[in-house]
């Protein structure tokens, strides 16, 4: 069979995202859950396959496969780069090395850290469940039954959050800056509710970070505005479901153009939405 | 055309909106404290922003002037926090002159109150999951949570004396001292069901079905995201000798139990006294909750709910699709 798009982690949240954006496209969501939203979208279909099977998919499946998971990238059959592409915490090392004016203090042993809260991270993708930050009165236990890894970083609360989310292809770079409004962190994580914004600093920083990082394909970087400073608290190669706000507001991440003008104030909610699915094999 | 003023705008005031936007009787008005309640982008319903239910005295005056400048004639609070505020102005002796539920606040107090709910459903000789006081010696694991929170807030399922110290000390910070420590009923995904039951204001029962949940929001449960509707008259049974017994409602109610893994019994984990946050799922099956508890503030009765008539059955999964807006709430 042969679609547009297979999209590889589908139980994220930017597989709808992304299908519904493009609605002359065919997409494929594999996934490796049982569940996932996504059944009544006329130019979707569905399909089960484990992580480490994914060799398999292309016999079957034919079109432009895209991992919409640090999860996936990172158990992938070639792990070894993969999971090195995915570690939140060297991206942001190298990131910070090059660019110390974004650098929060991060480190992988909790044992070291001294003040201030911090907050745990997955390091290889986002450590599901609710945000843990800790504090002197609380450390939280440190058994990682998702096999994500942790480290901690200096926590900076919000409120101005921001992220970009774009796509680089050799040397052209697609992308938008949103300001992230409200979230939800849960098993996965969603945005409730961003508008688009025009940020020259902040364009600048993530062309800078994605040259650092020698990166290709759909990235979302996340950034912290505190007094007199913006600071970056994540890097993750996968994209966040902002597809249709994105290209409402001129910024197709799948246009030919290179660098574009987004235009801000362009809003959106991520809208509870009901529909019967089938269950796939597991 | 009735007015109808639903406090909330997201989770079960979605099933409110999703069930009768549609129906020309009825004109909608949602409530929130965040302009980011998704609940308020349609063009079916009148948003508008009112303070925290808990800052009672603003609430009060803001639902006051609502219903008096709107001609509200229905009031239906949908969230934990609003059947909170509520209850608090109830028990003030508030009386607004609408049809709304005029509930019993000592018996929201005792349904939504963890500890004083277990020690009830024990006197009253039901299997209630054991509570320990924290002078107990602990026999791990045991979950803790605060006593009056909903929607898996500060809730952690804890197997050693270090982090039961560590998760105590975060509860109390984040919430208050009240808090609960039970045994924790073992039971993965697919253990969770609730009982959906719908009071009148004569405490007559006219609606009752049993929903399962098949993934929930956080890993280790909570609510749910996904799941279908059951038939399980036992525990249907069961959960109504308990609203009995503790003394009844008005109003749509939900009672979440787990099913242990080990020896097949339900445990009553918790009350939400409101339709539960994914009770679209009835409505898509044409079980319409809102509709008849509406009927049932206007006409004081409805057809009886029951979902043994189905001939076939949706289930359903959450997703959070883009909507753009033209602007936020103000």
């Amino acid at each position: 069979m042969e679609f547009d798009f297979v999209l590889l982690g589908a139980e994220k949240q930017s597989a709808s995202s992304f299908a519904l954006a493009y609605p002359d496209k065919t997409f494929l969501f594999v996934t490796d859950q049982a569940i996932v939203d996504g059944w009544d979208i006329p130019n979707v279909r569905i399909a089960f396959s484990k992580i480490n099977d994914i060799e398999k998919l292309p016999g079957r499946y034919r079109g432009k496969y895209v991992s919409l998971s640090s999860r996936w990238t990172a158990l992938s059959v070639d792990s070894k780069p993969a999971a090195v592409r995915c570690s939140l915490f060297d991206n942001l090392e190298k990131i910070y090395k090059h660019m110390p004016e974004l650098a929060l203090r991060i480190g992988r042993d909790l044992a070291t850290y001294r003040s201030s809260p911090v907050i745990l991270k997955g390091d290889l993708w986002h450590k599901p469940d609710a945000p843990e930050i800790i504090s002197e009165e609380y450390s939280p236990d440190m058994k990682d039954e998702y096999g994500c890894g942790f480290f901690y970083q200096e926590f900076v609360p919000g409120p101005d959050n921001f992220v970009s989310v774009g796509y680089v292809e050799k040397e052209r770079v697609r992308f938008g800056i949103v300001q992230v409004h409200r979230e939800s962190i849960a098993r996965e994580d969603h945005i409730v509710a961003a508008e688009t914004v025009n940020d020259e600093r902040l364009s600048d920083l993530t062309l800078r970070a994605i040259a650092h990082l020698g990166y290709q394909g759909f990235f979302t970087l996340n950034w912290v505005k505190v007094p007199g400073r913006v600071a970056l608290t994540s890097f993750r190669p996968e994209p966040k479901a902002l597809f249709g706000l994105l290209k409402k507001a001129g910024c197709d991440l799948l246009g030919d153009a290179g660098a574009m003008a987004v235009k801000p104030g362009v809003k959106m909610i991520g809208n509870i939405h009901y529909s019967s699915y089938h269950e796939l094999a597991s | 055309m009735k007015n109808v003023l639903i406090l909330s705008a997201t989770a079960s005031a979605i099933n409110y909106k999703n069930s009768l936007a549609g129906d020309s009787r009825y004109r909608l008005f949602m409530t929130d404290v965040s302009p980011y309640a998704a609940g308020f982008y349609d063009e079916r319903i009148i948003p508008l922003l009112i303070p925290r239910a808990r800052d009672n005295e603003n609430y009060r005056k803001a639902l006051e002037t609502i219903i008096e400048q709107y001609k509200i004639d229905i009031l239906i609070p949908t969230s934990d926090h609003d059947m909170e505020g509520v209850a608090f102005l109830l028990k003030q002796g508030w009386n607004p002159p609408v049809s709304m539920f005029r509930f019993d606040p000592e018996k929201f107090s005792l349904y939504t109150h963890k500890s004083k709910l277990a020690r009830a459903l024990e006197v009253s000789g039901f299997d209630s999951i054991r509570s320990f006081s924290e002078s107990d010696s602990i026999e791990f694991p045991v979950v803790v949570k605060p006593s009056r929170e909903g929607g898996s807030k500060g809730v952690w399922i804890v197997d050693n004396q270090s982090d039961y110290e560590q998760k105590i000390s975060l509860i109390r910070k984040q919430y208050g001292k009240d808090l609960v420590i039970q045994e924790y009923i073992p039971g993965g995904t697919g253990s969770i069901y609730v009982v959906l039951l719908l009071y009148g204001q004569d405490k007559r029962l006219y609606g009752e079905v049993v929903t399962q949940s098949s993934l929930t929001y956080m890993t280790w449960g909570g609510g749910g995201n996904a799941g279908n509707i059951v038939e399980n008259p036992d525990l249907l049974d069961h959960a109504k000798k308990i609203l009995g017994r503790l003394g009844g409602w008005q109003g749509p109610i939900n009672m979440e139990f787990k099913r242990h893994a080990g020896n097949g019994r339900y445990y009553l984990m918790e009350i939400n006294c409101r339709l539960n946050g994914y009770s679209y799922l009835n409505s898509m099956n044409g079980l319409n909750f809102p509709k008849a508890a509406l009927e049932l503030l206007e006409k004081g009765t409805t057809s009886f709910i029951t979902s043994r008539s189905l001939k076939e059955r949706k289930n359903f999964v959450i997703g959070y699709r883009e909507q753009i807006v033209a602007d936020w709430v103000r």
